[in-house]
Formats: structure tokens, C-alpha cells, sequence
């Protein structure tokens, strides 16, 4: 095998390597992101991690800081104490090597032995080759003695290790100065530091320099091993103080996660769950304010319920009570009215009244049991597969019996067939009641009905393009009894309980029942049902506010604020253009081949301007059916 | 209107959120480093430090024992500055801080005075200057070469013991000169040369004992050690000491020291006042060597320390068990090697064929008392009296002369040997056979005869190999040092002195130096005056007697007052007066510069005193 081709399967394995560890590197960044994640999910939600990993960050901290301040002063006191010790043998030493090398003159004595021999006077060993080692109060050390200015030619003639000693006390103690010094000497890859202390001998006959040199090693081991005691010790004492926490902070957690499920349990309606008052702490007094709390909530919510019980049962009473009397008066009416031709003027004119009352009346009754049925939950739901197109068909055919030709209804439905399982009855109610409610606030102005359907839903919506909602009245409407306007005149003589009822029929199908309104631009309701009454509906194949609203009134869909993220199916501006003018067509394919729709459209703009402006409060479009 | 201002407005709020966020995460990050970093330090500050600066402590020294040198005169000529820098170079003190005030250039730094120190005679010459031209055109300061010239005396080696030499020496020595106009020497050979006197101003003669080989008697050996600091001395001598016996001494005296011996720490006094000699690497040894060894080192300090006990160790412990120091008292005082007098009877005197007492001139006991033998000369052994002493006499009798030998008083002498002439005679110690009074030294006819008693009395005489001293010429007095180890002889004028060295029965003289041949070539007789010092009688009129180191470097000239050249016959003794005998009868001087006394007791010409020895 060559070597080139070595290097090229080496090179090769290298690079296999590398692309095998990048996407490790990848999945181990994923991973790392993914349990950061989870750790912030769990710090968030967790008081426990918080607490625990609180004091473990803070006690870490102080112990740290603990752990260097009593380093720092051990260090100092084992340091000063050596310097000290020192500090002290070379006074000693230095006493010593001064009489030891009293009279020695550098060129008629052998100053190198004299050296050696006043070494030998401070150690107790007598060996020559080997390094000079004293023991002392301050621990071993090794002298050293030098005549830095003796030799002509700048030769230092010295005993022991001179080289050892840093050139800045030599200097210091050159000058007649004693001296201390720490430092670190690298011999044969080994570095020592010591402490140096220099001191002058002037007993010679020309001034020498003694150092003494006491390693630091044992102090270095004393700081290690104190070290390491305290890392070990700190770790187990953040260690304990993270346990203890833990242990602390779950029995503060533990009844609050409790009373959490506690209090998750009273919401979701079990409103009998109460807390364990256990003891007379801070928890206890929080459990007995809970209890007390869910005790008065319960009762008033009883209360409450039974408040309006009562009074469903007594309007679902009084109907009853007065359909009987009503039925009497109903018969008596219809025979005054049957002969009416035979009374004088203004008598028939109060029967044919007597007559337009009591239906209304019976109406009314009507829809008072309806809603009080709907109320007590007795009613049921008989789902059968219709084509809504149908339904539509028929409501707005007979609100087109009932109101004539004063309001054009234009419907505009989808091609195929829309089947869904609804209750045919309560649907077509609905729609009628909306088309009523449309045409009655729609000021002469025609409506259009829009049917549309994806897999899961399906959805009317009901336009008018008459007085409209003020702000806030979209939820208003369906209220029993609502009327935007008290004093506004009745047209189609709503009992004022048709929206309600239908929105209580759209729930039963598991549908919506929503409303848009604009002052001047007209109102719009959508029903959406689900296809089967079983499934959830998540959106709703029709845009509310109506496509052809937005551009008119509201301001640029650019400036708006962000949507909700709950409406996922809110189309996009240019999708609403393209819904509205797939809707003209439907338009003018499937209603009437009038073209002048659009034209209406375009003209009513103006006049609903002026209504406004004109509108005043007191003669707000009536709401309500 | 307004719900589009509010919106507009929490949009922006919204914006500003936005922003806001990521800005705290940044500087969140930013302090991490930070707050790291502040571990790190306060970690690091927990730790001993590996360097701090130097902390001035408030034990000093005090002051500084650096003198200042004095620096020669500004307007010192070349000739000067050579001259000054001869006699500057004697002081060692400061590895020759004086001498190298004269030195500039490259010679400051180069100059190196460690090794031997050569003497010189006290009158040397400087020869005039001679330009270096090329150094004068190049406008360099001139370079001046300087002969220096002087009569060689000897070397001081660097064990410190003197080897006299002869002949001149002669150097080179370049001068330059500095930038302010003033002269230094700026280049000369390594090595130190002072003039002897000089010399001996900054350096002291010290004697260290070694022992003789039967180790029965201390032997001098002198070495010369610098003055200052006085301090210093016994560590010097004790330096000089473990260095072993000078050359000339090398085969005849003996050191219990080992070679390899030495000072564990410097030879100081203690905080009792007592002098610490703390030997190290000692071997294991016996009692009485190491006593031997004792009296070796108390000897040798004797000479710088006067009151000191000395406390030798060994490695800390006393190194004689149980007698931690020592005083020269404490060791026996036949180490001395017989040189103490006897007050009481301080020896004879031949005069007129007879032996007299030269305390009251009273005749010897017997027939040497009487002139029976016609005494010339004399010897005395050396005993504590009188009474028990031997003499050797050298008699005349017709065409030559006899060596008798004889108890003090005894009526009757026993001939050893006759000759035509015989040098006056020499006791030796005798260690080797048994006592003074059995070893007896002379020189007949130019022979040197070594006459030995056995037990029984019985005299035989050999010869002594003397070949070494045959160079010098004929030998014309002889004497044994009182320790028996050295001999000095007059050999052709000039003072000689050897070593005895025997050899199997053999004996010889060996390592001859001639004793300051410049200063005495004229001998015509010489004692010991001490075991390193002769007393020489010469017929030079200048210098009729002379004091000489027996290593060759002193010589001292006595007081000529009153001699009458030449003087014919001296004795010496170390406690008695130096008595010489001249033309006009006995003179005594105890001391150099003393006139010379008329010896009260014994007058006339011829007479020749002797000293026992």
C-alpha cells in the first residue's frame, strides 16, 4: 500500500468521521435544546424546581464566596507565620554565618571553601555534593552564600544555590538590606516556590549576602489538602441545603398543588370538594378561607340556580296557565270575528285588532314555551340528513309569504347539494327567524342569505344592509327581550324571543349562532353547524364580518391589529375580494338575473350614511325577532 | 381614530420588547466572562503567590564593611605607577583591591593575582619607557612598555609556604594612559610581584607542626598567611595546616592529617571565646593519633591565638573523647623538641683546651675541665641538667684531631673517631635509638659522620649520604636541629639546610636550600635558634651576624654594635642570649637590634661557646 493512498483512506476516514459527528453535534444540540426547554417549561411551572434551584444557586454562591474568604485567611495566616519563622532563622543565620566569616578576605583566603564551611555551620549535614538542607523553627531550608562583588570580573563567588535566588533580592540585600521574597524555580521540569529571605553579612572583610531559601511545599500541601476539604464540604453542605430545601418547600408545595386540584375540581362544577384544614398554620387559614369561600360561592350559585329555576318554571307555568283561558278567548275572538261583517264599523275594526293581538299573543306563548322547553333541557334534537340549500329555500320562502315584495331576499347558494344531519325543524326556524330579524331591521333594503360548507361544517349567513349594530350589540341581540330600540316601531311584530331561541337551537346542535354589525353597514348573522351533530366545529366555512364589510368601514386590514389566533380561518384580504366576487356571481346565477345588485349595493352606501348621520338614539333599529 | 394610535402603540411596545430581550440575554453573556474572570482571581488570590517583590525586612546588616581603596596620586608618572603597583600588590586584601587601583583597561578585569607570589628583591629597577609608536601616530593615548627588573628572592606558593629562587626577574609591563590624563597599567603577566619587604608587612609567618617520623618531636614548617583581618587567622593557619609539610619538609616530617581532611566550618571562636576547629570527612583513627593530631593543630594556632582554648570536633563532636578543648599546656613538652633551656646551667664554653660552665666560667668536672684534652670543641646533649648530659669533645692531639665521648663528670672518654679536623659536633634527639646522648653529627675532613651508641655503650661511627649538599663545597660547620630533623651546614660560605631522612639504616641529607645566598655568602658559623630559625655568624663586616628563617625568605641582620669583625664562632639557643665569639672575646644579644653585651662570665679571645644540642 502506498502512502498516498494511506493518507487518502485516512483522509477519507477523517472526513466520514466528521460528517458521522455533525449531525451527533446536531442531535446533542437538539437534545440540549429540547431539555432547556423542558427545564424552563418545569421552572415556570414548578414553585418547587424554582425554590430548590434558587437556594442551590444562592448557597453555592455564598459557600464559594465563604470557602475563598477562609482560604484567603488561612493562605495569609500560613504565609505571614512562615515569613515570620523565617524572618526569624535568618536572623539567627545570619548571626551565625557572621561569625563564621569574621576576617574572611575574598583574595587571601579560599573563599569558596570559607563559603561552604560557614554553610556547613548553619546545616547539620556534612556532605558536599548533595544540596545543603537545615532544619529550623521555620521548616528546612537551604542557605546560600555569596560575594556578588568580590571577583574583578563580575563573578559571583557563592556556596549553595545561588541561581535560585531572584535577581530583585539579590539587588535589595546587595544594598545592605534584608529581605523576603517569594518565588518559583523550575529545576529539572520540578518548579518549588520559596520563600527567599536575604540578609548582608558584614563581618568579612567585604560585604556578603546569606539567603535562606524555605520551600513552600508543605504550606502548598497544607492549602491543597484545605482546599479540597473545603470544595468537598461545600459541595455536600450546597448538596444538604438543596435536599433540606427540597424537603422544606414540599411541604409548603404539597397542599398548594392540593388545593390547586382542589380548586381545578370546584371550577370544572364538583362543588362539594373542599380543602383539609389540617392544623392552624398559614395553610390551614388558607384552606378555611377557601372552604369558606366555596361554601358562599356554592350557595349562591345554588341560589342562584334555584332563582332561575323558579322563574323558568313560572314563565313555563303562566304559559300554560294562560293557554287555556287564552284558548277559550281564542275561540270567542274567532267567533266575533267570523261575524264581524255584521258589526258596526269601529266594533269590527277592535275585533279584527282583538284577533292580530291574541295571535301575536299565542306567539308569544309560543315562543315562551320554546325557550322554557329549550331552558329545562327537555328538548330533543332529531337529526336527519337534509340539503340546508333546501332549508334555506323554504325559510325564505315563507318570510317572502309573509313580508311580500317590500324587501328583496336574494339567495345565494352553493352548486352541489349541502347535506348535514340537523334538526330540519329548529334549522329552518332559525333561519327563519334571522330572515325576519334581517328584513325587519334591513330598511327596505334586500337580503342575502349565503350558504357554504366545508367537510365538517356548515354555515349561513344572513346580510342586511340596514341600520346595522352599534359596537358591543353583537352579543346584546341574543338576549331575551333585547331591543336595540324601545320606541322603534315594530314591523314584523317579533315576540322578542326569536334570536334567543335560536341560538338556543344552534347549541343544541352543537353549533354557533354569531352576529356582525356596523351602524350604517348593516348586521350580518352567521349560523355554523356541524355536518353530524356529534362533531366539534373549529371554524366556520363564512367570514365574519362579511367580506363585502371590511373594505367600507373598517380600517385598512394592513393597520389592523394582529388577529386572534383563534380564527385560524380568517381569510386573507385578497381571499375575501375573491369570496365576494365568486358571491356576485352566485349572485346573479342562482337568484334573479338582476343585475342591479350591485348598483343597490353601490348606492345604498351614501343613503346608510345619511341614515346615520340622520339615526338618532332614540330611534335605533329594533332588534330581537 | 384613537384605537388606531393604541394599537400603533403597543405595536411599538411590542417592538420594543422585542429588542429589548436579546439586549439583556447579550449583556447577560458579556458579564459571564467577567464574573469568571472574578472567580479566577479571587481563586487565584486563595493560593500561595509564585512571585512577589522583595520586602525590605528590618534586620539589616548595618553598615557596610567595604573600604574604600586609596586611588594612586593623579600626577604619578609611569615609572611611579609601576613602582607603587610592585608595592601595592603585597596587600591581598579585596583579592587585591589596592593593586588593582592601578590597573586600567583591559588589565582591570583581566588581571588575575590568584596563584604564586613571587618576592623580589628590595631594589628593583623600572628602565625608562619606550614609545609605542604605532599607538602614539593612531592618536590613541600612548602606550608605554616598562621593564621591571629585580633580583628574584623566591615564591610564595599557594601553599602559602616560601621556595627561595635565584636570579633576576625581569617584565614587561604595558601603562597606558586613561581618559583624564592619568596613568594605569594596562597590561601585564597574571601573578602578583611585591618586594619581600613588603610582603612581609601584609603577610605573617606562621609555623604549623607536622611531626618527625618516629612522631616524638613537632616540626615548624612555615607558612606565610595574610595579616588582615586578624580575625582570620586561625582559619588561614588551620588552611596551611591541612595542606601538608612543604616540599622541603615532604619526606622528612610526617602529618597525621589525611590528605583529604577538612574544615567542616570556618575556624572561629565560639560565643564561650573558645577557638571551634571543626574537622570533617575524618576517617576512623586511634586514640593517640588523633591525640598526635590534637597537638599538631594546638601547636600550629599557638602562633595567632595566645588565650583561646581550642575546641576541635569532629563533625560536630569533640574529636578527642571526653576533652572537648585543648591548650597548648596540655601537651607534653618533649613535642618541643629539647629547644627550652636550662636557666640554671646554660652551657659551656671551650676555651684554652678547656670546657667551661658558661654560668660562673667554672671548669667542667674532670679531665675536659682540665685541659687533659685539649678541647676545640664541644657538644652538650640536651637534658634537663648538667649531671646528666653527655659531651662530646673534639681534642687535639698531634697531626689531627679526636672525637671523645664521655659522661658529664666522668674521669675518663671514650675516642670514636679521629681525623684531621672535625667540625664542632652535633647531639642528635637519638629517637630512634633510645634517647639524647646516643646519636652524635660532624663533619670530618669534609665528611659528614653520624657516630650512634648501642645499648651497651658501644660507639660506631658511619657516613652520612651528603651528596646533596656536595654542590655547595666543603662543609665547614654542621648542625642538627634540636629536633633532629633538620640540618643546617655552612658549605662554601653559604648557609645550607636539609632534611634528615633515613632510609632502612641508611641516613641521608636531602632537600638542601640555600638560606639567602644574596645576603650571606660569608658563614663561618650557625646555630638553631629556634627549630625554624639559625643564628649564623659570618666574617662579612656589614653583617657579622644574621638571624635566617630556615626557610630562606627572612634574614635579619643582628647589631653590628660592638663585634669586631669577623666573628669566628656562635651559639644560639631559643630562650637564651645568642652568644658569638669574635676577636675580642664573647658577645650575647637576646635580640636583633640589641649591642651586643660582653658575656660577663667568660672573656679572652678564642673562646667558643656551645649550647647543648
Amino acid at each position: 500500500m502506498t502512502l498516498a493512498s494511506r493518507t487518502n483512506r485516512l483522509a477519507g476516514r477523517a472526513a466520514r468521521l466528521a460528517r458521522r459527528a455533525r449531525p451527533v453535534a446536531a442531535r446533542t444540540a437538539i437534545f440540549i435544546r429540547r431539555r432547556w426547554v423542558a427545564f424552563g417549561e418545569l421552572w415556570r411551572r414548578s414553585l418547587q424546581v424554582r425554590v430548590v434551584t434558587s437556594v442551590l444557586a444562592l448557597s453555592s454562591a455564598v459557600v464559594f464566596v465563604l470557602g475563598m474568604v477562609l482560604q484567603n485567611e488561612i493562605t495569609d495566616r500560613l504565609l505571614t507565620a512562615k515569613e515570620q519563622a523565617a524572618e526569624a532563622q535568618a536572623a539567627t543565620a545570619q548571626r551565625t554565618v557572621n561569625t563564621e566569616l569574621r576576617g574572611v578576605n575574598p583574595g587571601s583566603d579560599d573563599l569558596p571553601s570559607r563559603l561552604a564551611n560557614a554553610l556547613n555551620s548553619l546545616t547539620s549535614s556534612s556532605s558536599d555534593d548533595q544540596q545543603q538542607v537545615a532544619s529550623s523553627a521555620a521548616g528546612a531550608f537551604e542557605p546560600v552564600l555569596a560575594d556578588a562583588a568580590g571577583q574583578p570580573d563580575g563573578q559571583v563567588v557563592s556556596a549553595g544555590p545561588y541561581d535560585n535566588v531572584p535577581a530583585q533580592l539579590r539587588a535589595d540585600v546587595q544594598a545592605d538590606k534584608a529581605a523576603a521574597q517569594i518565588t518559583t524555580v523550575t529545576t529539572a521540569g520540578v518548579s518549588t516556590t520559596y520563600v527567599v529571605v536575604g540578609a548582608p553579612i558584614t563581618s568579612a572583610s567585604q560585604p556578603m549576602q546569606l539567603y535562606l531559601l524555605f520551600p513552600l511545599t508543605s504550606e502548598q500541601h497544607t492549602i491543597a489538602v484545605v482546599r479540597d476539604t473545603l470544595v468537598v464540604g461545600g459541595i455536600v453542605l450546597v448538596l444538604l441545603l438543596a435536599g433540606i430545601t427540597n424537603l422544606v418547600i414540599r411541604q409548603v408545595v404539597r397542599p398548594v398543588r392540593e388545593a390547586v386540584g382542589i380548586a381545578e375540581r370546584f371550577a370544572d362544577g364538583h362543588l362539594d370538594e373542599r380543602m383539609r384544614v389540617v392544623g392552624e398554620d398559614d395553610m390551614a387559614r388558607l384552606a378555611e378561607a377557601y372552604n369558606q369561600l366555596a361554601e358562599s360561592v356554592q350557595t349562591q350559585i345554588h341560589q342562584l340556580e334555584e332563582f332561575g329555576q323558579l322563574q323558568r318554571r313560572f314563565s313555563s307555568d303562566v304559559s300554560h296557565e294562560l293557554r287555556t283561558p287564552l284558548t277559550t278567548v281564542r275561540m270567542a275572538a274567532d267567533v266575533l270575528h267570523a261575524s264581524r261583517e255584521q258589526f258596526p264599523g269601529g266594533l269590527a275594526r277592535s275585533t279584527e285588532l282583538m284577533v292580530d293581538e291574541l295571535d301575536r299573543f299565542e306567539a308569544l306563548l309560543g315562543d315562551l314555551l320554546e325557550i322554557s322547553r329549550l331552558d329545562a333541557g327537555v328538548e330533543e334534537l332529531a337529526p336527519e340528513q337534509v340539503d340546508v340549500r333546501g332549508l334555506a329555500r323554504t325559510a325564505a320562502d315563507s318570510v317572502r309569504g309573509i313580508i311580500g315584495a317590500t324587501t328583496r331576499i336574494v339567495l345565494d347558494l352553493p352548486d352541489e347539494e349541502v347535506p348535514a344531519d340537523v334538526d330540519a325543524r329548529r334549522v329552518e326556524r332559525i333561519l327563519r327567524n334571522l330572515l325576519a330579524n334581517a328584513v325587519d331591521h334591513g330598511e327596505g333594503e334586500p337580503v342575502r342569505v349565503t350558504v357554504a360548507a366545508n367537510e365538517r361544517a356548515v354555515a349561513v349567513a344572513v346580510r342586511d344592509y340596514g341600520v346595522g349594530l352599534r359596537p358591543g350589540e353583537e352579543e346584546l341581540v341574543f338576549n331575551r327581550f333585547w331591543r336595540a330600540d324601545p320606541s322603534r316601531n315594530r314591523r314584523t311584530g317579533g315576540t322578542g324571543l326569536g334570536l334567543a331561541i335560536s341560538l338556543e337551537d344552534a347549541r343544541l346542535h352543537g353549533g354557533r349562532l354569531e352576529a356582525w354589525g356596523e351602524p350604517g353597514a348593516g348586521a350580518c348573522f352567521r349560523l355554523t353547524l356541524p355536518r353530524h351533530p356529534r362533531d366539534e366545529i373549529t371554524d366556520s366555512p363564512l367570514p365574519l364580518p362579511p367580506a363585502d364589510a371590511s373594505p367600507r368601514v373598517e380600517p385598512p386590514p394592513v393597520e389592523l391589529p394582529p388577529v386572534e389566533p383563534e380564527h385560524p380561518a380568517e381569510p386573507e384580504p385578497a381571499e375575501l375580494d375573491a369570496a365576494a366576487e365568486r358571491g356576485q356571481v352566485a349572485e346573479v346565477d342562482a337568484t334573479s338575473p338582476d343585475p342591479e345588485t350591485l348598483e343597490q349595493r353601490t348606492e345604498a352606501e351614501p343613503v346608510a350614511r345619511d341614515q346615520q348621520a340622520v339615526l338618532t338614539p332614540g330611534n335605533r333599529p329594533e332588534d330581537g325577532g | 381614530m384613537r384605537r388606531r394610535h393604541l394599537v400603533g402603540q403597543r405595536h411599538v411596545i411590542g417592538q420594543r420588547q422585542l429588542i429589548a430581550q436579546p439586549k439583556r440575554r447579550s449583556s447577560l453573556r458579556r458579564m459571564v466572562p467577567v464574573l469568571v474572570g472574578l472567580v479566577l482571581v479571587l481563586a487565584g488570590c486563595a493560593d500561595i503567590p509564585e512571585q512577589t517583590l522583595p520586602q525590605v525586612l528590618d534586620f539589616g546588616g548595618g553598615q557596610s564593611t567595604a573600604t574604600s581603596v586609596p586611588q594612586p596620586p593623579k600626577d604619578a608618572g609611569p615609572l611611579d605607577i609601576v613602582r607603587d603597583f610592585v608595592y601595592a600588590s603585597a596587600d591581598p586584601a579585596n583579592n587585591y583591591a589596592s593593586a588593582r587601583a592601578y590597573l586600567g583597561g583591559p588589565a582591570k578585569d583581566g588581571w588575575r593575582a590568584d596563584g604564586a607570589i613571587t618576592l623580589i628583591g628590595e631594589t628593583f629597577g623600572t628602565t625608562p619607557p619606550s614609545f609605542n609608536l604605532r599607538d602614539a601616530n593612531a592618536g590613541e593615548p600612548a602606550t608605554w612598555t616598562v621593564q621591571l627588573h629585580g633580583q628574584l628572592i623566591g615564591q610564595v606558593g599557594v601553599n602559602h609556604g616560601f621556595a627561595p629562587a635565584t636570579g633576576g626577574l625581569d617584565r614587561a609591563v604595558q601603562v597606558g594612559q586613561e581618559p583624564d590624563g592619568s596613568w594605569r597599567i594596562v597590561g601585564l603577566p597574571n601573578g602578583v610581584v611585591t618586594t619581600q619587604a613588603t610582603f612581609l608587612r601584609s603577610f605573617q609567618p606562621v609555623d604549623v607542626y607536622y611531626f618527625d617520623p618516629s612522631f616524638s618531636v613537632l616540626v615548624p614548617d612555615i607558612r606565610y598567611v595574610a595579616q588582615e583581618p586578624i580575625s582570620g587567622l586561625p582559619s588561614r593557619v588551620i588552611d596551611s595546616l591541612l595542606e601538608g609539610p612543604s616540599a622541603p619538609l615532604s619526606n622528612a616530617a610526617k602529618t597525621l592529617i589525611p590528605p583529604d581532611v577538612g574544615t567542616q566550618t570556618n575556624v572561629t571562636e565560639d560565643d564561650s571565646g573558645a577557638l571551634v576547629v571543626n574537622l570533617a570527612h575524618l576517617p576512623k583513627m586511634t586514640e593517640h593519633d588523633r591525640f598526635l593530631m590534637i597537638a599538631q593543630i594546638v601547636s600550629s594556632l599557638a602562633g595567632v591565638n595566645s588565650t583561646a582554648p581550642v575546641r576541635i570536633e569532629s563533625d560536630g563532636v569533640p574529636l578527642y573523647p571526653g576533652r572537648p578543648e585543648w591548650r597548648p599546656a596540655d601537651l607534653p613538652s618533649s613535642y618541643s623538641g629539647g629547644t627550652n633551656l636550662n636557666e640554671s646551667e646554660p652551657g659551656l664554653v671551650a676555651e684554652h683546651g678547656r670546657l667551661l660552665s658558661l654560668k660562673d666560667g667554672s671548669p667542667v668536672p674532670g679531665p675536659a675541665g682540665s685541659n687533659a684534652y685539649q678541647v676545640v670543641s664541644a657538644a652538650q646533649s640536651v637534658t634537663l641538667t648538667d649531671a646528666e648530659s653527655e659531651l662530646a669533645l673534639i681534642g687535639q692531639i698531634a697531626g689531627g684531631e679526636q672525637l671523645r665521648v664521655q659522661h658529664w663528670a666522668d674521669q675518663s672518654s671514650t675516642v670514636v673517631y679521629g681525623a684531621g679536623q672535625f667540625t664542632r659536633p652535633s647531639w642528635s634527639p637519638g629517637y630512634e635509638v633510645g634517647g639524647a646522648g646516643h646519636e652524635l653529627w660532624t663533619v670530618a675532613d669534609g665528611q659528614v659522620l653520624r657516630a650512634v651508641a648501642n645499648q651497651q655503650g658501644a660507639w660506631s661511627v658511619t657516613t652520612v649520604d651528603a651528596t646533596a649538599l656536595a654542590p655547595f663545597g666543603p662543609i665547614t660547620d654542621l648542625r642538627l636541629s634540636r629536633d633532629g630533623v633538620r640540618v643546617a651546614v655552612v658549605a662554601g660560605g653559604h648557609v645550607v639546610v636539609g632534611v634528615v631522612v633515613a632510609n632502612q639504616g641508611a641516613v641521608a641529607i636531602q632537600n638542601p636550600t640555600v638560606l639567602r645566598p644574596d645576603a650571606v655568602s660569608k658563614a663561618v658559623g650557625l646555630d638553631w635558634l629556634g627549630q625554624d630559625t639559625l643564628a649564623v655568624a659570618t666574617s662579612q663586616a656589614s653583617t657579622p651576624v644574621v638571624k635566617l628563617s630556615v626557610d630562606g625568605l627572612r634574614e635579619d641582620p643582628y647589631n653590628t654594635a660592638n663585634l669586631t669583625a669577623p666573628t669566628v664562632a656562635i651559639t644560639a639557643v631559643g630562650a637564651g642570649p645568642v652568644i658569638v665569639a669574635d676577636a675580642g672575646g664573647l658577645w650575647e644579644s637576646f635580640d636583633i637590634n640589641e649591642v651586643w653585651q660582653p658575656a660577663p662570665r667568660v672573656q679572652g679571645a678564642g673562646a667558643v661557646p656551645l649550647y647543648p644540642g
